[in-house]
């Protein structure tokens, strides 16, 4: 005779709701993964719009992911990292107020080196009350100072990669959708 | 030196995004609100094109635009949309199945299945109109933000999912009333049939008949008011011969008839799907093409019989599919009312449907228990003792009556043999038949037990059984008193072996009176 029952198969229903969740869980490794490459195109158009940062300075910024699976599934407990390669990239991120010991030495031509490195004997001299550095092998009268000594230097702030990616993180569900509708 | 520039975006449970949707949903179902408010007020998107919608919003003030604003931020997101193509495919798989289940359990139902599935077409229809409800949800979100005029496709849709809701609500109980009227149709046949049997002088009520009566006695509402008072106008004390297969042809005959309703029902439903198509075929072929090549004499009863058990399964199949349709749709309810509706009034929708549909399983299948117990093919058909036993390893039978009298049912094979009892109480008769039934009529094994004497030769010393004991390789068929000078013994042997025994004895009397006749060899 007929039968009308209605059983619970715990296994196939556990399969089930991986079954469903898998879909939501590649589409939100997706979001996030797009999310991240987004910032970085972006940031890099920041950063090549802040002045003279190269290639190299443009490049420097990357993304990279962890945890995006568990076993053989996409996992909701991935993250993406932005960060860039050059440590002094913060200064430009942030703004900073850079303080020598007790003076700070900034050289006269833009990108010389630190005094240490200069190669040459220097003779320090205070004129007009501003600590400057020369080269003590240069017989000229007229010389001009190599380094000018201040006591420290405000940084400004000069890109904007975090409020980029946090932009981006504000559309995460909108690329979510888009990815979801796509599987 | 400041930290190294690193951000991290964690997806955290994917926390970030459900958030952002429940955002966007919010926002944009407020909006919904808001714009559809506004479009009403400007004479309606029917008659207008977006532009004109939009100037028009501008002309209503902040409100207006914002609302505008927002719901065109959500409605790009086609967040709410998503949810609401996916809630509304939960819906189809659920009608479909809902729909699927019914036409399958009206294969084997007669009458009441038919009766429960022509209503269940309203179910079929509500799911028809799901479909194009559906249709216009699912293209307003593909091209959702697109124009107004989807904006106001999706509304529409939204209008026609909360009638195809009710009309499915509708179509449950209407399944439920359908089900027990066909029961109280059931009863009143039967209790029309036992009436006239008992105006013919058939003398009782039958028994099928009488089970059905008071199982529908036992249970509430109309049917079991029905059948008890059926019970009490007839009494408990009639009986009535055992239903033949022609009250089931005649059955059947109602139950064709009521197939070609259904079917031409089906036939004139609009939507001409394909689905709908299959359920007729499929229905056409096991159901009305079963009862006619029965009533035509095209199978035989026991075909019948073997093809209503493959249809069962089918619908026991089906029954399962229901219940699981109406559980699928129990989930695609609750997500329909939490994402779009957000209110409780979906509850008493939900909760109703849903102790219709249980109600119509338990009632279908009382009434299908019920209807095989009616058409004698449960163990509780009349033609047969319920208790009476079987003698597949043969045996000796018990019972009462004498032994001419016929008095004891068996359940007996082709190719049996069955000796009268006169000629099993002949001596040695019921020991030789056990002992060929023991050896499974190994006629030379038991004949070798006996010792058989056609040679002639001494007889092995007989053992003695006056006192009692084992029996060993030979059978007791027979008696011998054998007179000694040391006295009489009772010998029990084969019948062979009494004969020659008894013509010994004959011998040994005419040699103690004399020289031995002639005729004596």
């Amino acid at each position: 005779m007929a039968e009308f029952k209605a059983t619970a198969d715990i296994p196939a229903w556990l399969q089930a709701i991986r079954d469903k969740q898998k879909p939501v869980a590649e589409a939100a490794v997706a979001a996030l993964r797009e999310t991240a490459a987004n910032s970085v195109q972006e940031g890099r158009r920041d950063i090549a719009a802040a002045g003279r940062f190269g290639t190299a300075w443009q490049e420097g910024l990357k993304y990279r992911t962890k945890g995006a699976k568990e076993g053989n599934t996409p996992s909701l407990n991935a993250q993406a990292t932005i960060y860039h390669r050059y440590g002094i990239a913060a200064v430009f991120e942030h703004g900073a107020v850079i303080s020598g010991k007790p003076l700070l030495w900034i050289p006269t031509t833009p990108g010389g080196p630190a005094p240490s490195k200069s190669g040459k004997k220097l003779v320090s001299a205070t004129i007009n009350g501003r600590p400057m550095l020369f080269d003590k092998g240069d017989p000229d009268r007229h010389r001009k100072p190599l380094y000018v000594g201040v006591p420290s230097v405000t940084i400004k702030k000069r890109f904007h990669i975090t409020e980029i990616v946090k932009e981006n993180v504000k559309r995460m569900a909108q690329l979510f959708i888009k990815h979801f509708k796509d599987d | 030196m400041a930290e190294k520039l690193s951000i991290t975006i964690k997806l955290a449970g994917g926390e970030e995004i459900e958030r952002q949707l429940a955002d966007i949903g919010a926002a944009g179902q407020k909006a919904f609100g808001d714009i559809a408010d506004a479009a009403r007020k400007a004479g309606g998107f029917k008659n207008l094109k977006p532009e004109e919608v939009t100037a028009k919003l501008k002309e209503m003030g902040i409100v207006g635009k914002e609302a505008f604003d927002k719901i065109s931020g959500a409605v790009a997101t086609a967040t709410r949309f998503q949810q609401i193509a996916d809630v509304v495919q939960s819906i189809e798989t659920g009608f479909a199945g809902l729909a699927r289940g019914a036409m399958g359990l009206a294969r084997v139902l007669g009458p009441i299945g038919i009766a429960a599935a022509a209503i269940g077409t309203k179910v079929v229809s509500a799911m028809n109109e799901a479909e194009a409800a559906i249709r216009a949800v699912d293209t307003a979100a593909i091209k959702a933000g697109m124009s107004i005029e989807k904006f106001d496709q999706l509304r529409q849709g939204f209008e026609k999912m909360g009638l195809s809701a009710q009309g499915v609500e509708q179509a449950l109980q209407g399944i439920a009333s359908a089900a027990e009227k066909a029961k109280i149709e059931a009863v009143t046949t039967a209790f029309k049939q036992l009436q006239e049997a008992a105006t013919r002088g058939y003398g009782g009520i039958g028994t099928a008949q009488l089970n059905l009566l008071v199982e529908a006695a036992q249970g509430v509402g109309p049917a079991a008011d029905a059948a008890r008072k059926a019970l009490t106008e007839l009494g408990v004390t009639l009986q009535l011969p055992a239903r033949t297969l022609a009250d089931f042809i005649t059955l059947a005959g109602d139950a064709t008839q009521g197939t070609a309703a259904f079917v031409e029902s089906l036939r004139q439903m609009p939507d001409g799907a394909t689905r709908s198509a299959l359920a007729i075929d499929a229905f056409k072929d096991a159901g009305v093409g079963l009862v006619q090549a029965l009533r035509n004499g095209i199978i035989t009863e026991d075909q019948f019989k073997e093809r209503l058990g493959t249809i069962t399964q089918e619908a026991a199949n089906a029954a399962n599919a229901s219940v699981q349709a109406a559980t699928q749709m129990d989930s695609a309810w609750e997500r329909f009312k939490q994402n779009l509706l957000g209110g409780a009034a979906w509850d008493s929708v939900k909760a109703s449907g849903l102790d219709a549909w249980n109600a119509i399983t338990a009632s279908i299948e009382r009434a299908y228990d019920a209807l095989l117990k009616f058409m004698g093919l449960r163990s509780q058909s009349p033609n047969a003792a319920p208790d009476a036993p079987g003698f597949a390893h043969g045996g000796t039978v018990g019972g009462r009556g004498t032994g001419t009298s016929d008095s004891n049912l068996a359940w007996v094979s082709r190719g049996e043999h069955i000796m009268p009892a006169r000629a099993v109480r002949q001596p040695g008769v019921l020991a030789l038949l056990e002992a060929l039934r023991r050896t499974g009529g190994n006629l030379r094994g038991v004949m070798d037990g006996m010792g058989r004497f056609a040679l002639g030769g001494v007889v092995p010393q007989l053992p003695r059984f006056a006192d009692g004991g084992m029996v060993g390789g030979m059978q007791h068929l027979g008696t011998v008193d054998l007179r000694t000078d040391h006295g009489t013994a009772r010998l029990m042997a084969s019948s062979s072996a009494v004969e020659q025994l008894s013509r010994l004895a004959v011998t040994k009397r005419m040699t103690s009176t004399g020289k031995k006749p002639g005729f004596i060899g």
